[in-house]
């Protein structure tokens, strides 16, 4: 760019002064953004025609600085309108509005391309957008040197040239930003530019004091560091990442605005990118009918460290995006174990219905022929419940069930009838997967003796269902549909009469070819089942070195190296649920009811929450104890037993 | 070798002098130097003398010694490192932080940048109450006293 300003500085014959000038200013202009494209249009030479020696414009303030010299400001604008007048014929009419010296908003720019668009503000993405908005905002603090000046027109001028870019830049960054985010900004921009047009106004009526105080508070709302104002808003999310959760959501209180910015979707995501710990959510099971939560501190198994998760596990649980979502017979709660916010949302049946619970830990699933799902919409960010219920009622020999396909909007709390259809009847137990915007169901056909299965996908957004490819492999009853590290995989546990040939095998698809592949056999030779219980396991979570933890059904963690190709038994006593990050995602307030008293009988009294904090973790490992000695006392009888007929 | 010495010029006007090792922790300054000449002062028009003291102050305390070759005194164990680094921030009042935070934002100085965010979360932010943040920071309060009790509730386990 200097280059190109100094060879055709030399064709007009340009004072080396002013030349010299003019180069530091640009490239010191051009530094301040360095990432930006905005270096061009600044050094764009306007050649315009006038009557003596035409002076190579390429910086305002390098002709600014030669007038100084000579002519006061006001003057100088006369003299300018002056020679403007006197043109005669030939070379191109003057731009509207030009001032020797100065940049115009009409002035062509962006010398690369194509004639037609030169005039044109060219759109940038909102990253570089929010880079020439600053640049912009810069170069209109700096037209405080004409106001001292009283170069009335010049401030005019430079302020539109200035203000058209920041509109415009401004819109962009502000269009890219997600919606809850857009009113406050807009909000701000609008005060922004009245006092813009004041200045503006100020400079046409030509009052200095004005022009002063428009001038300063224009500055100030650009450049106030304390407040989370457009211009700045990456330095204060800097600083809140540096903060500790608790912090962050005590911020969440200080104003509406702030409110806003760290509850939007945007900081949220960027948030929970920026965490590197990764920790393994379990259930630790108590039924007092306290409200789930979080319990402090954390316990390490091994190298893995374990959040715990206070709540009922014989309640089916389902996980997305760090939420957790509990079915009750007549409740849905959903709950962020991070910020211990929780919503508790009609399960909008009918309160007769006659849907039961079974038995059985995480492990059973679902109320009797309810299929259920939670997910979130990827493209506008909620969270959604989803319910397929198959019926078949009264009538013997009724071939197709009545389906009801309903979905809960956990921000507002309403159920609306799903769009999409499933195309068969699911197994009514089967237990969802959540994974890139879609819900996941296997159903394993039980009529067939080989045990055909299918993988019935929902996608949240546009509600519509389809069937996704299976791998050519056959299933058991156990077989689990698993996220493994945002792959749709299937966990199949095969365990036959001899001991050597137990093994894990985990498939897994790519997402866009929709290809199966083995993508773990893990054998369980070495683990120490009893050959008459049923054993099946599930992945819970993949860690940063990328091993296995990985659950059975009698709650026992264990983990999984590949590369060693072991396996270990972590803990005889957790129930696995899901990788723990912490996240901010908020729930709303507004839907949710009251979670009923827990119930106030001597029996139910919980043991974690009613004693003093801390000391939970030591109860854990005095259950293990316990598990201990019954194991002892159980070997005691039996060999009692065995030695009595003697 | 020679030292190569490279001329700041702040916003004020004022000319600092230091050394090129010094300079160049900001990785903004090289390529105010691969594009101006290089003999000239880098004109930096975002920050005020003062400013520009303190950051010079933390660059050269900051400075690592390229190889052993006996200039031992500059660099300083970590641990020294860190509680010079506390003291400094320590002494500052708020808006000279804020000003050193733009500052090391412009001038892209990674570990000044980092160690006055930390300084502002943890002294301005952390373990104080909502009415402190609001204070220290300079922040209207919009809700009314309803809607705040409302959001607090909402986030009360931050306030346990």
């Amino acid at each position: 760019m200097a280059q190109a300003v100094t060879s055709m500085a030399g064709l007009r014959g340009a004072s080396q002064a002013v030349l010299e000038g003019s180069l530091q200013i640009n490239s010191s202009n051009r530094l301040n953004i360095s990432r930006v494209t905005v270096g061009s249009q600044r050094t764009g030479l306007v050649i315009r025609a006038q009557q003596n020696e035409s002076v190579p414009e390429s910086s305002r303030r390098s002709v600014i600085g030669l007038v100084a010299a000579g002519l006061a400001g006001g003057s100088f604008v006369k003299s300018a309108f002056a020679e403007a007048l006197s043109i005669k014929v030939g070379p191109p009419p003057p731009l509207s509005g030009g001032l020797p010296g100065t940049d115009n908003s009409d002035q062509a720019r962006d010398f690369s391309l194509a004639l037609k668009n030169r005039f044109y503000l060219q759109p940038l993405p909102p990253t570089e957008a929010a880079a020439r908005a600053k640049e912009s905002a810069k170069e209109i603090i700096n037209v405080k040197s004409l106001i001292d000046k009283k170069a009335w027109p010049y401030v005019q001028n430079d302020l539109r040239l200035r203000a058209s870019y920041l509109r415009y830049d401004l819109n962009t960054v502000i269009s890219a930003k997600p919606k809850e985010e857009k009113q406050s900004l807009k909000e701000l921009t609008g005060k922004l530019f009245q006092t813009i047009d004041n200045l503006d106004y100020a400079a046409r009526s030509k009052s200095s004091s004005d022009a002063e105080k428009y001038y300063s508070e224009t500055v100030s709302k650009e450049k106030n560091p304390n407040s989370t104002e457009i211009l700045l808003p990456d330095l204060v999310e800097e600083i809140i990442f540096r903060l500790p959760l608790n912090s962050i959501l005590k911020c969440r209180s200080l104003s509406k605005e702030w409110k806003s910015i760290l509850e939007s979707r945007r900081f949220v995501e960027k948030h929970k990118s920026l965490q590197k710990n990764r920790k393994i959510l379990a259930a630790f099971h108590c039924d007092c009918g306290k409200r789930p939560r979080l319990l402090p501190g954390s316990q390490f198994e091994g190298d893995e460290e374990i959040v715990y998760l206070h709540c009922d596990v014989t309640r089916p649980s389902m996980t997305c995006d760090g939420l957790v979502c509990f079915l009750e017979q007549d409740w849905i709660i959903v709950l962020n174990p991070s910020t211990g916010q929780l919503r508790r949302l009609s399960s909008g049946l009918n309160p007769n219905h006659e849907c039961t619970f079974g038995f059985g830990l995480w492990s059973s699933f679902f109320p009797d022929k309810w299929v259920m799902g939670f997910g979130r919409d990827k493209v506008i960010g909620r969270f959604k419940v989803v319910r397929m219920c198959f019926s078949y009622r009264g009538d013997i020999g009724q071939k197709d069930p009545v389906v009801e396909c309903r979905v809960l909007d956990v921000q507002t709390g309403e159920w609306r009838k799903l769009r999409g259809r499933p195309p068969y009847v699911v197994n009514a137990s089967s237990k969802s997967v959540y994974l890139n915007g879609s819900i996941y169901w296997l159903h394993i056909n039980r009529a067939h003796v080989d045990k055909r299965f299918k993988i019935l996908a929902l996608d949240l957004h546009s509600q519509e269902f389809h069937n996704v490819s299976i791998p050519a492999i056959w299933v058991t009853w156990d077989t689990q549909i698993v996220n493994l590290e945002d792959r749709l995989a299937i966990a199949r546990t095969k365990i036959g009469p001899r001991r050597s040939t137990w093994r894990l095998e985990i498939w897994s698809m790519d997402t866009r070819q929709e290809q199966w592949s083995n993508t773990y056999s893990i054998s369980l030779a070495s683990l120490s089942f009893k050959s008459w219980e049923r054993n099946w396991f599930t992945l819970v979570a993949v860690s940063k070195q990328g091993n296995l933890v990985l659950n059975d059904n009698h709650k026992r963690l264990f983990k999984y190296y590949p590369v060693t190709n072991k396996i270990i038994c972590l803990s005889e006593d957790t129930c696995g649920i899901t990788t723990y990050f912490e996240t901010l995602v908020p729930l709303p307030i507004k839907p949710s009811h009251p979670l009923p008293d827990p119930v106030k009988s001597d029996s139910k009294i919980c043991r974690l929450l009613s004693k003093e904090p801390g000391s939970w973790i030591l109860k854990v490992l005095q259950r293990n104890d316990f598990r201990i000695l019954e194991i002892l006392f159980a070997t005691l009888v039996v060999a009692g037993y065995i030695v009595s007929p003697l | 070798m020679s030292k190569k010495n490279i001329v700041l010029k702040s916003s004020n006007g004022i000319i600092f002098e230091v050394e090129e090792a010094v300079a160049l922790q900001s990785e903004t300054i090289p390529y105010m130097i691969e594009d101006d000449c290089a003999n000239d002062t880098i004109p930096l028009a975002n920050v005020t003398g003062d400013i520009l003291a303190l950051v010079i102050e933390y660059c050269k305390k900051h400075v690592v010694v390229a190889d052993g070759d006996g200039g031992g005194s500059s660099s300083s164990s970590q641990e020294d490192l860190k509680n010079w680094d506390a003291q400094f921030m320590n002494d500052l009042d708020q808006s000279k932080i804020f000003n050193l935070l733009l500052a090391a934002d412009f001038l892209n100085i990674k570990t000044l940048f980092d160690l006055t965010c930390q300084f502002v979360a943890d002294t301005m932010i952390k373990g104080k109450s909502v009415e402190e943040v609001r204070r220290t920071l300079n922040i209207e309060k919009d809700y009314t006293s309803e809607e705040e009790a409302k959001a607090r509730q909402e986030n009360e386990w931050a306030f346990k």
